[in-house]
């Protein structure tokens, strides 16, 4: 993942389109500070980051991460970031969550997923939306955008329900 | 009233995913059609608004995921 850590990867985070909704716009990332975010996630268990590639070229399109992972209650958070703009609206996101999933509740064995959206963030609900996460939770003005404050709404999906959208994408 | 505000729904939905009017039925959504997704989405909720004149509120963006959540929203914000 280090080799990754590219102007590319750097340029993405700051573009104020591709974080628009994302809290990382606040950081002021520069190659070294990355490398850091990156290397942190050796010899912790409780985070995992991915690349998101092309199959075809390998070409590195964006990052997925499983963090905020609690083995005692079963519990995760995801988030994922698209950088490459020509690849938004494709099937990148439904192929990204339906990976990280089958990596956190298969391999890692765990119980619940809880993924986060800005209420603003309409395209990004309408994904996860369609691609099966029941909305269980608002969090009233939990960040602020664009100096107002703006809901988090909070989508789950627990064990159960992952069975069905394994059979609805027949993997 | 009713008939003339479903032939336009299914105008607006069928040029912007790209299908012929009759395939849309009550229960279409992202998981029938396969051109619907999130930009298509995006793209129908302008396509709407400039039909009815209306603005959605986020929220019922988000609701709008087969034809009869969008007619069910639309009539209620048609004054």
């Amino acid at each position: 993942m280090e080799k990754d850590v590219t102007e590319k990867y750097l340029n993405w985070l700051k573009d104020d389109e591709v974080t628009k909704y994302l809290e990382i716009r606040h950081e002021n990332y520069d190659i070294e500070k990355l490398k850091l975010y990156v290397e942190s996630f050796k010899n912790d268990e409780s985070k995992f980051l991915f690349g998101i590639f092309v199959k075809r070229n390998d070409e590195h399109i964006g990052n997925t991460t499983i963090y905020n992972i609690n083995y005692q209650t079963g519990t995760f958070d995801i988030g994922y970031l698209i950088g490459d703009k020509n690849h938004w609206g494709k099937s990148a996101s439904t192929e990204t969550l339906l990976l990280s999933l089958k990596y956190a509740f298969d391999h890692l064995n765990l119980r619940k997923i809880f993924c986060g959206a800005y209420s603003n963030h309409v395209k990004s609900r309408f994904t996860v939306k369609k691609f099966g996460f029941m909305e269980e939770a608002r969090l009233k003005g939990r960040f602020l955008f664009k100096g107002e404050p703006i809901d988090q709404v909070i989508y789950t999906m627990d064990k159960e329900q992952w069975k069905e959208i394994k059979k609805k994408f027949s993997i | 009233m009713e008939n003339k505000l479903a032939e336009r729904i299914k105008k607006v939905m069928s040029a912007v995913f790209e299908i012929p009017v009759e395939q849309i039925k009550d229960d279409s959504s992202p998981d029938i059609i396969d051109s619907w997704d999130s930009l298509k989405h995006m793209n129908m909720v302008v396509a709407l608004e400039e039909e009815f004149e209306v603005e959605f509120t986020d929220d019922e963006i988000v609701e709008m995921m087969n034809y009869l959540l969008i007619k069910t929203i639309l009539k209620a914000g048609i004054k």
